[in-house]
């Protein structure tokens, strides 16, 4: 059987469901954001995969391009949030930053 | 061959992206990240993306795993020993995330992937639309292959065989000229995002001064 389209959607889905079960499970928002990227990343092999075998061309690969400038963007802001998360609340778990509640 | 790499480069990213969800070291985690994204490039050089591969090695390899890397270095204090995660509602979470991936297998390659189709003679077959492209709306397909080739051709002469997709020279001078050109709008837009997002960036995690060092530069000034 030679590699098609449903090898990389396959690829795309695990990727994004092990980045699912990172983003609710994990106890640190670092980690949480790893699951971010892998979720991003599982975006990025569909528009590829549709752009290599789906006919869209190359527009797939620049949307992607596009993906992966945001994906920069949000992890630095990201990580601005949570450094100061830290200086606060001397906590990296999300569930303790919970002072609107009161 | 071609399928022995595919696979390899599939397993690192799988295995990678597991041990990234589930190890309870956060440093390992971010190790495993690596090898993720180190496996998601190999695929796209597998799918002719060679810019794609290039660009995903230099941004996130080389810049948001080490973002990533200082934050757990920041944020943890390692002489606790405060690193590993706690193990939290996992089961819960494991059964939605198992369904989440069972629903998409099914949009991929379940029997709403396939559609019946009414030949001439009244029978009806049923057909995969995912080995029918064209029936996808989101792939005017052939059309838009040619019409990205016929732009091109328009604004820059004649295409050569370089310029399509198939060609052996690589994406790179396709897409340089489609972000100067057709997609220059949005190439601005997101220019200008990540410049204001960066800078925003420094401004939140920059530490406050204290009122001597307030004082200091005001008199410095």
């Amino acid at each position: 059987m030679t590699i098609g389209l449903n090898h990389y959607l396959f690829i795309s889905a695990v990727l994004f469901s092990l980045g699912v079960y990172a983003m609710l499970s994990r106890r640190n928002v670092i980690a949480v954001l790893m699951g971010v990227e892998l979720i991003l990343n599982a975006a990025n092999i569909n528009f590829i995969a549709f752009s290599r075998f789906g006919g869209i061309n190359i527009g797939g690969q620049l949307s992607s391009i596009f993906v992966i400038v945001i994906a920069a963007a949000e992890a630095a802001v990201a990580l601005a949030i949570v450094l100061n998360i830290f200086k606060n609340f001397k906590t990296v778990n999300p569930a303790d930053a919970d002072t609107l509640r009161d | 061959m071609f399928d022995l790499i595919f696979y390899i480069f599939a397993f690192i990213t799988v295995a990678g992206a597991a041990v990234t969800a589930i190890h309870r070291n956060i440093v390992y985690s971010a190790f495993a990240l690596l090898f993720t994204f180190v496996g998601v490039a190999g695929l796209y050089v597998m799918a002719n993306a060679d810019f794609l591969a290039v660009t995903q090695m230099m941004v996130y390899v080389g810049g948001i795993l080490i973002l990533l890397i200082f934050g757990v270095m920041l944020t943890n204090r390692i002489q606790s020993a405060n690193i590993v995660v706690n193990a939290g509602s996992r089961p819960v979470v494991a059964i939605l995330s198992l369904g989440l991936l069972a629903i998409l297998c099914a949009a991929f390659f379940g029997p709403s992937a396939t559609h019946s189709e009414k030949s001439k003679d009244g029978k009806t077959a049923t057909v995969s639309s995912w080995s029918n492209y064209t029936q996808q709306p989101w792939a005017a397909t052939q059309w838009n292959k040619d019409a990205n080739v016929r732009i091109l051709s328009e604004k820059y002469g004649a295409p050569s065989e370089a310029k399509t997709h198939e060609g052996s020279s690589g994406t790179s001078v396709e897409i340089g000229k489609l972000l100067l050109s057709d997609y220059l709008l949005p190439f601005e837009i997101v220019s200008i995002v990540l410049l204001v997002a960066l800078v925003g960036a420094t401004m939140i995690a920059r530490k406050e001064p204290t009122p001597e060092e307030e004082a200091l530069s005001e008199s410095l000034s």
